[in-house]
């Protein structure tokens, strides 16, 4: 059971998120994303949502101009991991406000902390929507009092100066 | 909903890299921006703000593909901070940058272990997705205790827990010699915890723990029932588990496929009823909500509760509405329903499942073999093969190959390699099989792999009955101008060799063989041309009318460019004016293959791995001493390690019903990376030893074991402990020979008597039906051991007769054995001597090759099992 590889590549082959669940060498890693991505990209919209690649299971689907792609043992139930994916685009969604492509560019940290809460091990840790979305806000909130403190010790940095 | 505004020159720089117009312009904008953050990190008045800033812009330039060379302390730093914005980028750097042998993870420990201690339940969280992320050995080591208690500890929130559980998923996968394995029962316990997540997240632990410990299925299998009896029946969750109206889908699928594993320890009629109406209740889901835009969920589960139906009952009720929704799924219109629904087909059949009314679906499975969709195609045609019995075989094959013109490449190649092994399955007369391969051939030279093609040529070879027919139809063929390479070679191969069997056929006479193989050499590629030259070669030994010609021919050729084909040419020629008796003797007939037949075809995945081979090699050539430790102690263990090293590890468990043993072989992938080609075959085997199943994976990847079982239903006659090649790719081919703890003594059944019977059976064997051997110990420091040589005893199956001898540190002990449906009576009598090190055995049987067999045995394993280390 499990998932090995979770990647977000735009439909031109841009990587903008790579999350893997077991240890392998950049070299093969790099090979294994550019040939699942040019493998995923090519499918057209009424195939099914999944491909078979060296032993591996690929699932992925497309949401508007990006792929969400999973590396799956080849006994894995593949739908389950279809709702995976959707249940992660869903809280993305809910997190940025109608989520697109520049939101996940811009603040790519924030697609992997969301990931992160969703999936641990290789498996789905937490099935609960809601629960993901608190558990990234606390975290954020948590930064913002960070930020919060550094500003003050600026400005009484800077008062210190006059 | 994202509030945050922090880091502007972030956002800057990758603004920048995202107005650039060239993929060049992106990577000199990358350098300089590289240079300054080293600058940056060399200087030493970095705020941490900035430090966070950094790091994460080599993030970006990292996932953009290029490789960071620096930056890793840095990150590591940021990870030791007491802040928790800084703290969560660190953790984040440093599982994208380092990987887990790196040697700066060690300065991260510590720190990750006070995470873990701290009573922020987000720090937890970091510190658990950490050793989840890039746990080595070092770090998953150091804080398992900590894991561990988060785990069990009822202070621990729940949103903790469950991270826990997956954490230490992570370690029990990767080093389960770390775990405490007193630890897997209570973990089992969660899985009947309230919060359905943090059972969501036990179940996938439980699931690797079933898959290793055969002993805990029994208790797996109440619990995992009852939490889907609870979930079915719409109770024992809350409304946030809902996901678009199916209770937490996830869980129920882990369950299922839990239980797939371990049903069968379910013994009692009401549990079964139970299961049983669970099932039933979730396949009536289907109708339930046939209208609902999400079908995908409820598709999900529905595709492993029928394989579990399958498992648990396929006769009754359940069979008839599964076979019903597999019917409706494979005329679904929807592409994945029908991908999965082959796929789960083919997996039932494969299991042995008998499907009847699938043979109304033929023609429309047939039909998707040209979808447009190549996984489609794949499936629908490993499905088929599958379907494939010896009753419509033919049939089957035929309606293949009227497909195979329509093709795309890949998908031909598919499909004549499985014709191809199908019609050697199946064959009963060769002219079948010889007609397939031809059309094959004739139809789609192009994409027949070199395997098909040596394996027909084998074929004809190795059967005389079938060469004239078919040099004959292969002759036909190669008239045609444009025959593609596979076909010439096993055409003109076959017509060299038996070419004469036609001679005498109208327009098939010699000087027609030579033309047309002379033909084909013009257009051939240099691999089918030096061929060809040999099969001029062989025409011209038999047919001494030929001979002229065909020295002009090689004449012509020993000035070809090409060297090899020039050396052939040469060598023929120098051949040709040598005595002819020679010539016939180079030329002589080849010999019928030896090779088993089935090994050159490509394995099909599904059909089982383990190829029995026919030929029996003698004992002495195979190397088995990597084992030898292991089988020893297994001879006497029920179970234990058979083998380890650095890259595997092979775990054995010997089981008893009544006169059956059972061996079930456990591997276990002790590296990270994943192997592949992962193969075993019998060495070594006698004819009531069986193999009962074996993995279908060739793949072997980490977190995985793979499993093995054999058994031996009754003994017919004496035999040699069987011995299996394990071999696999890991960088380098491997192979490891296993001897097999499958011994004699392993039947014997232990048996008491008194000290009057004892010996009056004892006398009435007769000193001349004994065998008696003395023996020290190997290893200069071992030195025999009382209890240990109690345990070995017993451990090989004797009875013990105690206070039967008159010197008490003697053994004395009696089995029976049931040998070609006979009963056979073994008596045993050991004397150890403490003071040399040294054992005197002595066995009676009523059978003195027996007797033989078990002392010789007996002698093996104490001599190896009292070195001092042990």
């Amino acid at each position: 059971m499990g998932i090995k590889f979770f990647l977000l590549v735009s439909r031109q082959g841009k990587v903008r998120l790579a999350k893997w669940f077991y240890a392998l060498p950049t070299k093969e890693r790099s090979k294994i994303v550019r040939d699942v991505s040019s493998l995923v990209i090519v499918r057209k919209p009424k195939m099914c949502n999944f491909v078979e690649y060296k032993g591996e299971k690929i699932v992925y689907r497309r949401y508007a101009s990006l792929f969400f792609i999973c590396g799956i043992d080849q006994d894995d139930n593949e739908l389950i991991i279809l709702e995976v994916i959707h249940k992660f685009v869903e809280i993305l969604d809910k997190y940025f406000g109608n989520v697109c492509e520049l939101d996940l560019i811009f603040n790519f940290e924030k697609a992997y902390y969301v990931l992160e809460e969703l999936l641990l091990a290789g498996e789905l840790q937490e099935s609960s929507k809601t629960n993901v979305l608190s558990a990234v806000l606390a975290g954020d909130a948590e930064s913002e009092v960070d930020a919060q403190q550094d500003t003050i010790q600026k400005l009484v940095g800077n008062v210190k100066k006059f | 909903m994202v509030v945050n505004n922090q880091m502007k020159g972030l956002k800057t720089f990758i603004s920048d890299l995202r107005n650039l117009k060239e993929e060049k312009d992106e990577e000199k904008r990358i350098n300089i921006e590289l240079a300054k953050i080293r600058a940056k990190f060399q200087s030493s008045t970095l705020s941490a703000y900035d430090r966070k800033k950094y790091v994460s812009k080599l993030l970006y330039i990292y996932m953009l593909g290029y490789p960071i060379s620096f930056g890793h302390l840095e990150a590591v730093n940021l990870l030791t901070a007491t802040k928790y914005s800084e703290k969560q980028i660190g953790y984040l750097a440093v599982a994208l940058l380092l990987n887990e042998n790196h040697d700066l993870i060690r300065l991260v420990i510590n720190s990750i272990r006070k995470d873990l201690l701290s009573l922020d339940p987000d720090k937890n969280a970091l510190a658990l997705h950490a050793v989840a992320n890039f746990g080595g050995r070092e770090l998953c080591e150091a804080v398992y205790p900590e894991i561990q208690q988060l785990l069990m500890s009822a202070a621990t929130e729940n949103i903790v827990r469950q991270k826990a559980a997956l954490s230490l998923l992570h370690i029990y996968r990767k080093f389960s010699d770390i775990m405490d394995m007193d630890l897997l029962e209570p973990i089992i316990m969660l899985l009947d915890d309230d919060d359905l997540n943090v059972s969501l997240a036990v179940s996938n632990f439980v699931f690797l723990i079933i898959c290793r410990e055969p002993s805990l299925h029994g208790l797996v299998c109440r619990k995992a029932i009852h939490k889907l009896k609870l979930i079915v029946s719409g109770r024992g969750y809350s409304s946030g588990y809902i996901y678009y109206s199916v209770p937490c889908p996830w869980l129920q699928v882990n369950l299922c496929r839990i239980l797939l594993i371990c049903h069968e320890e379910v013994t009692d009629e009401t549990t079964k009823r139970t299961l049983i109406n669970v099932l039933d209740r979730m396949l009536s889901i289907f109708k339930d909500y046939k209208d609902n835009k999400h079908l995908n969920v409820i598709n999900a589960i529905l595709f492993d509760a029928i394989k579990l139906a399958f498992a648990v009952d396929d006769s009754g009720s359940l069979y008839q509405k599964c076979m019903k929704c597999l019917g409706e799924m494979i005329s679904n219109k929807e592409p994945n329903v029908r991908y999965l629904a082959f796929d789960t087909t083919a997996y039932l059949i494969s299991c042995g499942h008998s499907l009847p009314s699938l043979k109304t679906h033929k023609d429309l499975i047939l039909s998707s073999l040209r979808y447009k969709d190549v996984s489609i195609r794949k499936k629908s045609l490993e499905l088929l093969y599958m379907m494939c019995d010896s009753e419509n075989s033919k049939t089957m094959v035929n309606e293949l190959l009227i497909y195979l013109p329509y093709l795309d490449s890949v998908s031909q190649e598919d499909l004549i390699s499985k014709v191809a092994s199908l019609t050697e399955i199946y064959a009963d007369d060769y002219k079948w099989y010889v007609d397939v391969n031809l059309q094959l051939l004739r139809v789609a030279g192009k994409s027949v792999n070199d395997d098909v093609w040596h394996q027909l040529v084998r074929v004809i070879v190795n059967n005389e009955s079938i060469q004239q027919y078919a040099v004959r139809n292969l002759f036909k063929l190669l008239q045609s101008d444009s025959t593609h390479d596979s076909l010439t070679r096993s055409g003109c191969y076959i017509l060299g060799e038996y070419g004469y069997l036609i001679a005498n056929e109208p327009g098939s006479g010699p000087l027609q063989q030579f033309i047309t193989v002379y033909k084909k050499l013009h257009t051939s590629s240099v691999g089918t041309s030096v061929l060809l030259l040999t099969a001029l070669l062989k025409l011209s030994n038999l047919q001494p009318d030929l001979h002229k010609r065909v020295a002009a021919v090689f004449k012509r050729y020993s000035v070809s460019l090409n060297t090899e084909v020039q050396q052939r040419a040469c060598e023929y020629l120098q051949l040709l004016t040598l005595p002819k008796e020679f010539l016939s003797i180079v030329c002589e007939e080849v010999p019928v293959f030896t090779i088993p037949a089935k090994k050159s075809l490509p394995s099909i995945s599904n059909r089982s791995d383990v190829s029995l081979t026919d030929s029996v090699t003698s004992t002495k050539e195979i190397d088995v001493s990597s084992s030898l430790p292991g089988f020893y102690r297994l001879c006497w263990r029920d179970k234990g390690i058979l083998y380890r090293d650095s890259q595997v590890q092979v775990g054995a468990l010997v089981e008893f019903r009544d006169l059956q043993v059972c061996l079930s072989l456990y591997f276990e992938n002790r590296k990270t990376e994943t192997y592949t080609s992962f193969s075993s075959t019998l060495l070594r085997t006698f004819p009531n030893f069986k193999v009962d199943s074996s993995f279908t994976d060739t793949i072997f990847s980490p977190d995985k074991q793979l499993q093995q079982r054999f058994s031996v239903d009754r003994l017919d006659e004496l035999f040699d402990p069987p011995i299996i090649r394990v071999s696999f790719l890991a960088g380098v081919m491997r192979k490891v020979n296993l001897m097999l703890p499958i011994v004699l003594s392993k039947f014997l059944r232990p048996t008491s008597f008194d000290s009057s019977t004892f010996f009056q059976r004892w006398g009435l064997i007769g000193v001349e039906r004994e065998a008696q051997l003395a023996f020290g110990l190997n290893g200069i420091n071992s030195r025999l051991d009382e209890r240990r040589l109690m345990k070995i005893v017993t451990g090989l199956h004797w009875g013990i007769c105690s206070g039967i001898d008159t010197n008490v540190s003697n053994i004395v002990g009696a089995g029976i054995l049931q040998l070609n449906a006979q009963n056979i009576g073994c008596l045993l009598r050991l004397e150890p001597n403490y003071q040399n090190d040294m054992i005197r055995l002595s066995i009676r049987s009523t059978n003195t090759t027996v007797a033989n067999v078990l002392a010789t045995n007996m002698q093996d394993i104490l001599k190896n099992s009292f070195y001092s280390n042990t």
